[in-house]
């Protein structure tokens, strides 16, 4: 039988990454008149993260299936974003 | 298809061995998910070896409209997660069909919105060899928009695969299948907007 993801997590799921995006469009906003770096870069990527993870567990339905495919995908979202974060520090002044 | 009066339990009492829909289609997951992050990583090398240009030309995007190009994936994948449950809970194909069919108005506007997008750079006289991030923007975000209407083929037939009431709970791997590939383009997506339009 399929895993079937509750109703109720997958709604949950999307009222947390329509805020979670409307919280990065403001970042974007703030950002580009301000000089802080660090921090709101961890933020930035903080959210990105919750974001891959609410679409892998939720939207594509792996929350109740074997760890190993959750911590492929999961895995791939945490390598990009590590990528992605040891770039930047490299960027840094 | 009339619903089946009789829905079914949400959570098994052990977990699934495999994710849903084809396997097959997991492994194709893989390998795009894999050159995405290649591409991924190139672009944040190539910021990393001059961030005042890419910052500089971060600035001539149009950050509201990848803004809400996220939001209408998003919305896009939520519906489609809503069809796959109105099938394999209820049975529901005729609910099914209307939430895959907001998944396809989901995944047309953002087609329509990046098509406003390039038509903006490109009328600008952009092009590939303008300059580095330029090179990476129009090649990674045009390597998405393909997928994309990939997607919206995929969400399309699924879409008319549904009316016809040809999934059901025992047999929806068609349905899980191109909804997990939907889901993937979401989430490479939910990546790209932070990178490209807001990291500086």
């Amino acid at each position: 039988m399929s895993p079937i993801i509750p109703a109720r997590k997958i709604d949950l799921a999307y009222a947390i990454l329509v805020a979670a995006t409307i919280a990065t469009w403001l970042i974007g906003d703030w950002w580009q008149d301000h000089n802080v770096l660090l921090p709101v870069m961890g933020g930035l990527l903080t959210l990105t993260f919750v974001k891959c993870r609410l679409v892998i567990l939720d939207f594509m339905a792996l929350r109740p299936v074997k760890f190993f495919w959750r911590g492929i995908v999961i895995g791939w979202a945490l390598l990009v974003l590590g990528l992605i974060s040891l770039a930047y520090l490299i960027s840094l002044p | 298809m009339t619903p089946t009066s009789t829905a079914l339990p949400e959570s098994a009492e052990a977990p699934a061995l495999a994710p849903p829909g084809d396997l097959a289609i997991w492994f194709f997951i893989l390998a795009e998910l894999l050159a995405f992050a290649v591409f991924f990583a190139a672009y944040a090398f190539a910021r990393a070896k001059n961030p005042d240009l890419f910052d500089e030309m971060q600035r001539t995007l149009n950050r509201d409209a990848g803004a809400a190009n996220t939001l209408l994936l998003i919305t896009a994948s939520w519906c489609v997660a809503r069809g796959v449950h109105a099938v394999v809970k209820y049975n529901d194909s005729a609910k099914a069909s209307r939430w895959l069919l907001g998944g396809i108005a989901g995944g047309a506007g953002f087609l329509v919105i990046k098509l406003f997008e390039y038509s903006h750079v490109f009328g600008a006289g952009i092009t590939l060899s303008t300059n580095t991030f330029y090179m990476f923007y129009i090649s990674l975000t045009f390597f998405h928009f393909m997928h994309v209407i990939l997607g919206m083929v995929i969400l399309t037939v699924l879409w008319a695969q549904t009316r016809k009431g040809l999934y059901t709970p025992d047999s929806a791997n068609g349905l899980e299948s191109g909804a997990a590939y939907w889901h993937m383009v979401d989430l490479v997506w939910i990546v790209l907007f932070p990178l490209v339009y807001v990291m500086r």
